[in-house]
């Protein structure tokens, strides 16, 4: 039995990164293993007792959603504080799930390869295949893109609209006197 | 306009730049990151349903945003961290979505975002590390890339040791004022 630190890097408790962190711990529950999870950004407050629960922990898992092409900042701090704490970091196994709006495991994909960096800069044992997430994209027909950025868009439009906002209206950082 | 958003731990690699531009007669601005605060974006939907456009958070992105919206092109320096942006870097660049255009477009079959609003994203990063392993490089390159792909903008990354000769610089200052 192996203990199992589960990571939601996410802001959001009840979001899809969470969502996904708690199918895990469903499936490595059922299967006898022991599960904490906690919340990222509340657990960095107090980073010595994160750091205890990364120590008592044989496997990690951050399951987190994709800000610009990677995980969020928080994660990098996350990442930091281990890097500064080496003491707690025993050959721990680490897996990182990241989700994203966009369809294309591509945009999202820089956030595992960082991941793996960071464990290049602990020590690097053994990675798994890329092919797993990569098999499992559902295909978008390129020639349908452009139909659906119009659609999609017309609908964003047409809900910005309904809550009263101008999708056109200039950025306020544009005009001087509104902040 | 060109504005330097610089992780002065890099040491002086974002003021060299900006001195390599202001020399070339182009008008730039700098921002250093150190002491900066800016809050981590919690997914709130605040920038869309309260305040359009803005986040509903006050911290130093009120001043840093408007620097940023303003400009023919942004250039973020920082240390290359786990193959990505400095935790200082990434706060900022988390809010950037709130500034860009919501819309979706379609670019070479792909569904991809817009930069701003009538206008490109124009995004140069430089990442400062010495003796940087080649696979870092790489994730770092392949982070911006994955940047500039989705808000359909352009831009490169470099990456750079901390104590730079002159002609990287003038080749890099070259490089963002298009020449």
């Amino acid at each position: 039995m192996r203990n199992f630190l589960l990571i939601n890097a996410s802001p959001r408790k009840k979001g899809t990164s969470a969502v996904l962190l708690s199918m895990c711990k469903e499936s490595l529950d059922s299967a006898g293993q022991r599960t904490e999870v906690i919340h990222l950004y509340p657990a960095m407050k107090s980073p010595e007792e994160l750091r205890i629960a990364v120590d008592r922990a044989d496997t990690l898992v951050i399951s987190g959603p994709c800000y610009v092409n990677t995980y969020p900042a928080e994660t990098t701090a996350f990442l930091d504080e281990l890097s500064a704490h080496p003491e707690v970091l025993h050959g721990q196994s680490l897996y990182g799930m990241i989700q994203g709006g966009m369809p294309y495991y591509h945009t999202h994909e820089a956030g595992l390869l960082q991941l793996e960096i960071f464990f290049t800069h602990i020590d690097k044992d053994e990675v798994s295949e890329p092919d797993v997430y990569r098999k499992a994209q559902w295909k978008i027909p390129g020639i349908l893109a452009g139909t659906m950025a119009v659609v999609m868009s017309r609908r964003i439009n047409k809900d910005l609209r309904n809550h009263g906002i101008d999708p056109k209206q200039k950025s306020p950082y544009l005009i001087e006197d509104g902040i | 306009m060109i504005t330097i958003i610089a992780d002065e731990s890099t040491g002086h690699v974002g003021q060299e730049l900006f001195r390599a531009l202001s020399e070339k007669g182009g008008r730039a601005d700098y921002v250093s990151l150190e002491g900066v605060n800016v809050k981590p974006c919690m997914n709130c939907a605040g920038c869309t349903y309260t305040t359009f456009g803005k986040c509903v958070v006050r911290d130093d992105a009120d001043w840093i945003l408007p620097k940023i919206i303003r400009s023919d092109a942004f250039v973020f320096v920082t240390p290359i961290t786990y193959g990505g942006y400095s935790f200082s870097s990434k706060q900022v660049l988390d809010k950037l979505a709130l500034i860009a255009d919501r819309n979706y477009h379609a670019h070479e079959r792909e569904l991809v975002k817009g930069g701003f609003p009538g206008r490109s994203f124009v995004f140069y990063a430089i990442g400062v590390s010495d003796n940087c392993p080649p696979e870092e490089a790489d994730v770092f390159k392949r982070l911006h890339r994955e940047t500039v792909w989705i808000t359909h903008g352009r831009g490169k990354a470099f990456v750079i040791a901390s104590d730079p000769d002159s002609t990287e610089l003038t080749n890099i200052a070259n490089e963002v004022t298009g020449k």
